[in-house]
């Protein structure tokens, strides 16, 4: 039955992951309270409540460690909870080591790695803060033969009385993997969120068991609930006779004037889709499109032969505003806040706080802005990136900022700014030191910049580091280009302010999602590409004579400033220099390139499919797309081209 | 005995094995990709994937010839990703016996680089069975 352990892995850890982002969310929640001597019942509830389902979790793939560690901090916050939910703030970073060592074992499960043993001194220090021990065993009969009952910690028994004096019973139900049930979606991991709505899931045990067709994985669900042997079978697939009970039910009357108890349903009208099959359904979109374009093209060809496509031309009309609305419906469904993105930033901020010694006080300013899960992921790292040098160059010490007259504690500001075209602009600012333009340069071993964007092009260039030693959380190195090679590869926009003394913003504008594209496409030596309409600021006719030749390229006069131009087909070495009629104006870090192409043929919607064979790893050329007759049609990023070309002049050919 | 797609490049019989061929592709052109590795005539689409396709002449040695309509692309899957080869001529498919493939005279392995595995004799024809991973491995992508 490997397919439904694999099945459940996955499972496994993508919820995990979940449980320990949101535990860490809780406890940091905790420690502000506790700093501000507030109540905070309801997070320390929470805190459990994630902490819980996660050792049940990490139970059923026998994760001891994790088991051990979870508990653990579950004995902490139980006392907490006694004590009136305020947790010492000195626990706080006990706890958080504890959710690192946690989610480490997940990590080395995920991989299919033994995990390691929960660090001795780590459940020690544990142990310390829970001073207010559970006493020895209690004495529960449980509907369990021994071998399983001896597994049962003291916490869990301690649940288990707990539940019963309540009037709730405990059962046992068996729930068997097969394909059949996999098939159906019907997975360990769906049968126990089935059975949490009835009640608690106290504990998952697996067995390995001999049958006919070979060993099998087979569990058997601990559950304490009100709900009937009828409702548990359900739940678990079963039928009643499979259902072990420890106590007739109560009657409802026993529970006294509480009456029946309404089942919890936990995310209730949410659907946690895997992002693999949103891609599918875009995929699927994707062919539909093609065909579109196919439909339009034999439209044409129709009109061509003198035929009356009116009739047609309308249901086409209508066809395309439905796919348009089916599309944006789609996307819709990949979307997550940028709040649910920034989740992680705090921890991350306080980890690089206490590494680097210095005190920060964050800001984020999220809004209600969302951007696409693809998009998020691939522009996390570099907001990562950009916190990191805000923390190791330029947020200054304690002392120093005393010093200067500033307070103590550094500010970070993370805030987000959605623009009408369809991008989104996140802002990650500091008040510390600003860059030193000199010192770079100097570094660099370039003349001074005279402008942000100048400045910004040397921090960029590969390997320069600022720090006078490489830190522990930055590195040397190795930096802010790839933060703005990530940026460029999302088709977004990176830009830098700074004042000396008074702090650095960075400003990261990307596309809010990124799978679906308005393109330009054009003819350019005898080839068609596209290349996003919003890396394009204007199509130009090229005047019959160019203003003058420099070293750098041709230029052109355009809206009375002068601008470099450079043959397309020069830059990408797809043919002869030659001169070209029209151009498209790109920017690139505020400079404006023009490249000369051909012909322009028009504007298309059209999904991208990304290409990363080895074999057509070119700079400039990103992406595949389907102009409707079946053949790949290249995907330009014009920005890198535009670079490249600024970069090497003896390329870039004249447009002339 | 093993399945071999058997494939013909100016007038030499060559085979890979069928293990390594996805399909067979008729010749339609390719996407031109500029500044693309050595030996890459471009992308073209088939079965909804976009594949790059390699000229199998260029890989060999061989004097490049403009394709023909015989002229074929076998798309083979190396290291999880489907690629192309565009040869000059693909109609066989042939069952090799082991004991008809004896290993290359040590010139052809030196003078193709490992490509040539084995060389079968059918009859009187000579095929050279050929090591896919040699003729398009990583190792070989920036030749």
């Amino acid at each position: 039955m490997s397919i439904s352990r694999e099945e459940f892995f996955s499972g496994f850890v993508a919820e995990t992951d979940e449980l320990l982002r949101g535990a860490e969310v809780q406890l940091l929640e905790l420690e502000r309270a506790a700093r501000e001597r507030r109540p905070a019942a309801k997070q320390a509830r929470e805190l459990f409540r994630l902490l819980h389902t996660l050792k049940g979790l990490a139970a059923m793939v026998e994760a001891e460690p994790v088991v051990q560690l979870v508990h653990e901090m579950e004995s902490v916050l139980r006392q907490a909870d006694r004590s009136g939910a305020a947790l010492p703030a000195s626990a706080v970073p006990v706890l958080l080591d504890g959710l690192r060592a946690a989610d480490e074992r997940v990590r080395a499960i995920a991989q299919r790695r033994e995990p390691a043993p929960a660090p001795r001194e780590l459940l020690d220090a544990l142990a310390a803060l829970a001073l207010d021990r559970p006493a020895a065993a209690v004495a529960v009969e449980l509907p369990l033969p021994g071998e399983l009952e001896a597994k049962l910690g003291p916490a869990e028994r301690q649940e288990l009385a707990h539940e019963l004096a309540q009037g709730r019973r405990v059962v046992a139900v068996e729930f068997v993997p097969g394909p059949d049930k996999v098939a159906k979606g019907l997975t360990i991991t769906e049968a126990r969120s089935r059975l949490a709505r009835l009640g608690t899931v106290v504990k998952v045990f697996p067995r390995t068991v001999t049958g006919p067709a070979g060993a099998a994985v087979v569990f058997t669900l601990l559950v304490t609930t009100g709900a009937d042997d009828a409702a548990v079978a359900e739940a678990a697939w079963t039928t009643p006779d499979q259902v072990r009970s420890s106590a007739p039910p109560a009657p409802a009357a026993a529970g006294g004037d509480k009456g029946p108890e309404e089942p919890e349903l936990p995310g209730r009208g949410v659907v946690r889709v895997e992002v693999r099959r949103l891609d599918d359904a875009l995929e699927r979109l994707s062919a539909l499109i093609v065909t579109r374009f196919r439909l339009h093209r034999v439209a044409a060809e129709m009109r061509g032969r003198g035929l009356d496509v009116r009739d047609l031309a309308a249901v086409l009309v209508d066809a395309d505003r439905q796919l348009r609305d089916l599309r944006a419906a789609l996307m819709r469904t990949r979307m997550i806040t940028v709040a649910q993105l920034l989740e992680r930033v705090p921890l991350i901020l306080r980890g690089l706080a206490h590494k680097t010694g210095k005190h920060v006080r964050l800001q984020v300013e999220a809004g209600r802005a969302e951007l696409d899960k693809g998009v998020g992921d691939a522009v996390f790292p570099a907001i990562v990136h950009l916190l990191r040098n805000a923390l190791d160059h330029g947020l200054e010490a304690p002392a120093e900022r005393e010093r200067l007259g500033k307070p103590r504690e550094g500010q970070v500001r993370i805030a987000c700014v959605e623009h009408s075209d369809a991008q989104l602009e996140l802002v990650i600012q500091d008040d510390g030191r600003g860059v030193d333009a000199e010192a770079v340069a100097a570094r660099a071993g370039r003349p001074v910049p005279r402008s942000a964007a100048e400045l910004l092009e040397l921090l960029a260039l590969p390997g320069l580091s600022t720090a006078e030693a490489a830190t522990e959380t930055s590195g040397r190195g190795m930096g802010m280009d790839i933060v703005r090679r990530t940026v460029h590869r999302l088709g977004g926009e990176l830009a830098l302010e700074t004042r000396r003394g008074a702090g650095t913003t960075f400003r990261l504008r990307v596309p809010l999602s990124v799978s679906i594209f308005d393109v330009f496409a054009f003819r350019c030596a005898e080839q068609t590409y596209v290349a996003p309409v919003a890396a394009i600021e204007e199509v130009v006719e090229v005047p019959a004579e160019v203003t003058r030749s420099t070293a750098r390229g041709a230029m052109i006069q355009r809206r009375g400033r002068v601008t470099t131009i450079f043959d397309l087909a020069g830059v990408l070495g797809a043919g002869e220099a030659s001169r070209r009629p029209r151009a498209l104006v790109v920017r690139r870090d505020g400079d404006a390139v023009a490249l000369a192409v051909d012909r322009v043929l028009g504007q298309h919607e059209v999904v991208v499919r990304p290409l990363d064979h080895p074999l057509v790893t070119v700079p400039g050329v990103v992406a595949t797309t389907d102009l409707g007759d079946g053949r790949p049609t290249l995907v330009l990023d014009l920005a890198t081209l535009a670079g490249r070309a600024s970069a090497a002049p003896s390329r870039a050919s004249d447009a002339s | 005995m093993s399945l071999h797609v058997v494939f013909q490049l100016g007038g030499t019989d060559y085979a890979l094995p069928a293990d390594d061929v996805l399909h067979l592709d008729a010749w339609t052109g390719a996407t031109p990709v500029p500044g693309a590795a050595q030996g890459v005539v471009g992308l073209v689409t088939t079965r909804q994937r976009v594949v790059p396709v390699l000229d199998a002449r260029v890989r060999l040695g061989l004097p490049p010839a403009a394709p023909t309509d015989q002229s074929r692309v076998i798309v083979v899957s190396q290291g999880g990703r489907a690629m192309g080869l565009l040869v000059d001529r693909a109609r066989e498919v042939l069952r090799l016996a082991a004991d008809a493939a004896q290993p290359p005279p040590g010139v052809v392995a030196q003078d193709t680089a490992g490509v040539v595995r084995a060389i079968a004799h059918v009859g009187q024809r000579m095929i050279l069975i050929l090591d896919l991973r040699q003729l398009v491995g990583p190792e070989k992508l920036h030749a």
